[in-house]
């Protein structure tokens, strides 16, 4: 596009109050996607020698210095201390395991030195089982362990030296100092815990919707507070919007495209393939996969990712060969220009816009799929931030409710304003740009 | 063609029509003062390169323009009437039954899932009223006089089943089929083949003999015009250049356009060099160029013709032309036509 | 055409046999100790030993080589035996069929106010093009395109059920219900509203009917803003045909341009789409019967993914599969028949 076309393209663009809307409404999302943590901080549960040590800092006087001093080894010795105590023994056995598996020592032998994890319950008592079934799994498990371990030891000898460290500093470099060093366990703290902020926090026992308050701005439902699940949910949708598109595309392009450049075999069987996928529904299919492949918004967006590449081959393909006949094409070949360069040059551009904007429609699609799933119970786990979820909540509530239904209103009017928002934000990019794009296909 | 009574009254009259469309860039003008009349049973046809504005015309006469489109000044009188100022109502009235249009495609303008017996009737009993029966035996006769074999078997076909010539005549069945007083034809014969276009133009000639209709023939091919005209106006950025009988406009063109138009004809009865063509392009309608239309593309042009636009004035009985410079044009004819015979 | 339908009719066993080997893979993902729920209800399967469960995964096949394995599950599937469902409680076939009806009801209901809304409202939004109507139209097709079937029946749902109490969820009331449980109801067309009416009980009818309302608005209203926005652009294209100009020049009235030369030809790549719709309508049920609590194939695909019962969502989705299938051919074939233009190439 030279830069008259670029110059009308962006008047064009401008000019259409949908296109506008539309990215205002994306732009909206995006903005709180990414300041989500800011404006629904996640509850990080916090240890109580860390919480300690900060007060400390935060009012720092020279005569807290050993109090900070004795709070931060509080917490190295009951986060850290532990593995570096257990870690020569987890060490042996993994040696040992490691010779049983080379076939230098017996069963027994191997059995025995397991046991000393057993005994102190660093791995679980099933694994003395299970070796004799199963030893890869089990060394498999032990390597794990191992590899913590290690690694907590390795991290505590650290964590000594700094600490000895900050004992010789004074004033203002200590001060600097323990900032940091607070800063790194904070982090290696929530590491260590697994914390995921996309699930809800639960702010209260009560199943029963409460209705939005000052400390709760949406409300809570099932004692989960709605404000964050939408908030967070914005993160959740766009992380399944941009995988599963992206990778439906990036595969129905690879199969559209060598299709359609090899023809013949290559082509039948690949688009046979094709046919035989698009005859599934795919909601269903979606439902069915996520059952099997178990809870969790990776196994949705597996199962979504597996059943929507076949419009977007299938497109691809049609446009190659359409362009394959089209008199320029023809017009290029008869001149004599390699094959590579027309491709590049005269096919691909034709034919990349009509995927570029499929997939920008998709992208609502898919979302609303997922918390589909998500809506029936399936993929995401119990009160994980998405929006579909948190509908979920709602719909016992209405059906239960009777006459009262309404009061519960903020339940659905939340999450599904934001839903139905962002599916329209991108509806109304997709067709601002195909009309840009081929304005023969005005809407 | 036809000789007649020029002395009787003109069937339309056209006076100072301009036809303007709004677009997202700006007004086009498309047609800039337009001053014709057509007598009963002639043909006049209107020559131009696309984008003088002819097609326009012709629908402007029918109000058929597209929604943008709109008549800021003129009028369009037919039988003494103005039919600018028609309602849609009573334009439908006029359409078909007194003034009729065939198009250029005629594989388009046919609609593809009706036969073309219906297409043809649903016109008869529109505006003549026939029943059933009667307007079946007038579309099978129509069909007939166009020249289409087997006309009983041809009504019961789709457009899609006949070949471009048939379609084509059957349109002129259809146009005819109500006996208008004008027929207006867009281009009828650019889309099709050298020698089917001789028999369209065959048998519209002995149509007009048999119907007496005055044809309005829109075309950019002068070939055509010479077999088909009595009368020519040459179009330019939506005006008249030359306007007057079919044999002066041939043998003593007065406007170098035409006579550029005449040039870019290739002819084998004389030697030639090269292919000449006109330089430059039609200006755009949206950005008319001060003075003379044709200034930046014609080899007579002066300063004065950048600045002023000519008038039409008359050059010869019943001769119009727009131009400053007719008698140097005239010189510079006179001295190809002697280097012509010099050989 | 016929070598058209020739072929698509021979790709059709080509077809059915790569779904059922996709659904098959799907099951086999699970892994045998998982399969066997699909045979032996869990409660029972808690009771046995490991070398009883491994009993019935040799009786069922399930330790057998994968080609095998699928050739008997294959075999069984063909001749009906689609295992046991838990949700039903009874072979999972039957299940399937017995609940088939009830979203077959739910979809004629739906299909009648789709098709002639959106399609009159598709040629007026086209035919006053750019006007306040078209926009005002556009506008809320637009919205009822992002709006997902489970927010909008939600909606629906404490609107007309929460605050006005006008539609019921469920089928039926439970007077009704027994009613038509009872001997003395024929069930002939297993619709419910419709043998209601066979057997003259208007009341039964009514209360059929003031169930189904909710849920057919929202079926109703997101897939007509898809086929108004399919009618509008074709229409749109019709429109600017010559063919158009041509009857316009002979003078027709424009209601008689606009009904009988464009909607004709607008509405050719309408009825594809219309078709594939029906289709869609069917097989799209699963969240409109979940959420206003009806029996139906949809709804049993929800309970069976929620309650792990693998044969029931195995066999619902070949069930599913099949209807997609075999609908879109009767859908190309008839399109061949009805554009003059493909029918005598």
């Amino acid at each position: 596009m030279n830069k008259e076309e670029l110059k009308r393209t962006l008047k064009k663009l401008f000019g259409n109050t949908g296109a506008i809307i539309g990215f205002i409404l994306l732009g909206f999302f995006i903005v709180i996607a990414i300041i989500a943590p800011y404006i629904a901080p996640p509850d990080i549960p916090q240890d109580m020698d860390l919480e300690q040590a900060n007060k400390l800092i935060e009012d720092y006087e020279p005569s807290n210095k050993e109090e900070i001093l004795s709070a931060f080894e509080s917490f190295q010795q009951f986060n850290l201390g532990f593995y570096m105590q257990d870690y020569p023994i987890v060490k042996e056995v993994y040696e040992s395991l490691k010779e049983f598996d080379k076939g230098n020592i017996s069963l027994e032998e191997a059995k025995m030195s397991l046991q000393k994890l057993t005994n102190y319950y660093i791995v679980d008592i099933s694994l003395l089982e299970q070796i004799e079934t199963d030893p890869n799994a089990v060394i498999s498990d032990v390597e794990k362990v191992y590899k913590k371990y290690k690694d907590y030891n390795e991290k505590g000898k650290v964590v000594k030296e700094e600490l000895e460290e900050l004992r010789t500093l004074e004033g203002d470099d200590f001060l600097k100092k323990a900032k940091s060093m607070y800063n790194d366990f904070h982090d290696f703290y929530i590491d260590s815990i697994d914390f995921d902020p996309f699930i809800m926090p639960k702010e209260s026992l009560e199943n029963a919707p409460q209705p939005p308050s000052r400390e709760y701005p949406f409300g809570l439902s099932n004692g989960r507070n709605i404000y964050y699940g939408v908030v967070w949910g914005t993160r959740t949708a766009f992380q399944i919007g941009f995988s599963v598109v992206a990778f439906a595309t990036f595969v129905g392009l690879l199969v559209g495209s060598i299709a359609a450049y090899f023809g013949g075999w290559v082509d039948e069987i690949l688009m046979r393939i094709t046919d035989i996928f698009l005859s599934i529904p795919f909601i269903l299919s979606a439902m069915v996969l996520t059952t099997v492949l178990g809870t969790g918004i990776d196994k949705v967006m597996i199962a979504m990712m597996t059943f929507t590449w076949m419009s977007t081959a299938r497109l691809i393909r049609g446009n190659i060969l359409q362009a394959k006949n089209e008199q320029y094409v023809l017009a290029a070949r008869a001149l004599g220009v390699p094959d590579w360069k027309i491709i590049i040059v005269h096919i691909l551009p034709n034919t990349i816009f009509p995927v570029i904007i499929q997939a920008t429609m998709r992208i609502g699609t898919m979302v609303i799929t997922a918390s589909g799933l998500s809506f029936l119970g399936l993929g995401a786990p119990q009160g994980y931030a998405d929006w579909g979820s948190i509908l979920s909540f709602a719909r016992n509530w209405m059906l239960g409710g009777g006459e009262n239904a309404f009061q519960y209103w903020y339940t659905i009017v939340f999450p599904g304003t934001a839903m139905v928002l962002f599916v329209l934000g991108w509806n109304l990019v997709g067709d601002a740009l195909r009309d840009i794009f081929d304005p023969k296909n005005r809407m | 063609m036809n000789t007649k009574n020029k002395k009787a009254e003109p069937l339309l009259k056209i006076e100072n029509l301009k036809t303007y469309f709004r677009t997202e860039d700006g007004i086009v003008k498309a047609v800039n003062g337009m001053d014709f009349e057509l007598y009963p049973g002639e043909t006049l046809a209107i020559v131009g390169e696309s984008g003088s504005g002819k097609s326009v015309t012709s629908l402007s006469l029918m109000h058929l323009l597209d929604e943008n489109g709109f008549i800021p000044e003129g009028k369009i009188i037919y039988k003494g009437q103005d039919i600018t100022k028609l309602s849609q109502n009573k334009m439908r009235k006029v359409r078909g039954n007194e003034i009729s249009m065939i198009f250029q495609e005629p594989m388009t303008a046919l609609n593809p899932v009706y036969t073309i017996g219906e297409q043809i009737m649903e016109m008869i009993k529109l505006h003549l009223k026939m029943n059933e029966k009667e307007a079946r035996a007038r579309a099978v006769d129509l069909l007939q006089k166009v020249g289409i074999p087997e006309p009983a078997k041809r009504i019961e076909q789709y457009p899609h089943e006949l070949s471009g010539g048939m379609r084509q005549r059957a349109m002129i069945a259809m146009a005819l089929s109500c006996d208008p007083s004008v027929l207006i034809a867009d281009e009828p014969t650019t889309a099709l083949d050298v020698t089917i276009q001789a028999q369209i133009l065959e048998l519209m000639n002995k149509l007009q003999d048999d119907y007496g209709m005055a044809i309005i023939f829109i075309t950019h091919d002068l070939g055509v015009v010479a077999e088909m005209s009595d009368r020519a106006i040459v179009m330019y950025g939506g005006e008249i250049f030359e306007k007057g009988d079919i044999v002066d406009i041939f043998k003593k063109p007065r406007n170098p356009y035409t006579w550029g138009l005449m040039n870019s004809i290739p002819r084998i009865d004389v030697e030639k060099e090269k292919l000449w063509a006109i330089p430059g392009s039609v200006p755009s309608a949206m950005n008319f160029p001060k003075g003379c239309k044709f200034a930046n593309r014609c080899f007579l042009a002066t300063e004065k013709c950048e600045n002023d636009e000519p008038e039409l004035k008359e050059v010869g009985k019943n001769h119009l032309s727009r131009c400053f410079y007719v008698d140097k044009l005239v010189e510079e004819i006179d001295k190809v036509k002697a280097g012509e015979s010099n050989g | 055409m016929t070598a058209y339908i020739i072929r698509r009719l021979l790709l059709l066993p080509l077809i059915i046999f790569g779904v059922t080997l996709i659904v098959f893979s799907m099951m086999q993902l699970l892994g045998t100790d998982k399969l066997v729920t699909a045979y032996i209800p869990q409660s029972q399967i808690d009771r046995m030993t490991d070398e009883q469960i491994e009993s019935v995964k040799e009786r069922y096949g399930l330790n057998d080589p994968l080609p095998l394995r699928y050739i008997n599950w294959l075999g069984k599937t063909l001749s009906g035996d689609l295992g046991w469902s838990i949700v039903g409680k009874q072979p999972t076939l039957t299940a399937i069929l017995q609940r088939v009806p009830y979203t077959i009801e739910l979809a004629l209901y739906a299909i009648v106010p789709i098709i002639f809304v959106g399609i009159w409202l598709g040629i007026k939004s086209a035919v006053n093009h750019n006007s306040f109507i078209d926009n005002f139209i556009r506008i809320f097709a637009l919205v009822g395109y992002s709006l997902p079937d489970f927010v909008f029946g939600l909606i629906i749902l404490m609107i007309f059920y929460g605050v006005l109490g006008w539609f019921p969820p469920g089928n039926l009331s439970l007077w009704a219900d027994q009613a038509v449980s009872s001997d003395s109801f024929n069930t002939i067309t297993h619709l419910i509203s419709i043998d209601a009416l066979l057997n003259g009980r208007f009341d039964i009818f009514w209360d059929a009917l003031r169930h189904i309302i909710a849920p057919v608005i929202t079926l109703a209203y997101l897939w007509w803003a898809f086929l108004l926005r399919i009618t509008r652009s074709a229409m749109l294209e019709v429109m600017k045909k010559d063919y158009i100009r041509t009857a316009r020049a002979k003078g027709l009235s424009e209601k008689v341009v606009i009904n009988k030369h464009a909607r004709r030809n607008a509405l050719i790549p309408v009825t594809t789409v219309a078709g594939s719709m029906i289709i869609g309508l069917f097989i799209g049920t699963v969240f409109v019967e979940t959420i206003f609590n009806r029996t139906g194939l949809g709804r049993f695909v929800a309970d069976a993914a929620t309650q792990l019962d693998y044969s029931s969502i195995m066999g619902s989705l070949l069930f599913y599969s099949m209807i997609l299938v075999i609908g879109n051919l009767i859908i190309d074939i008839l399109y061949a028949v009805i554009d003059p233009r493909i029918r005598l190439e």
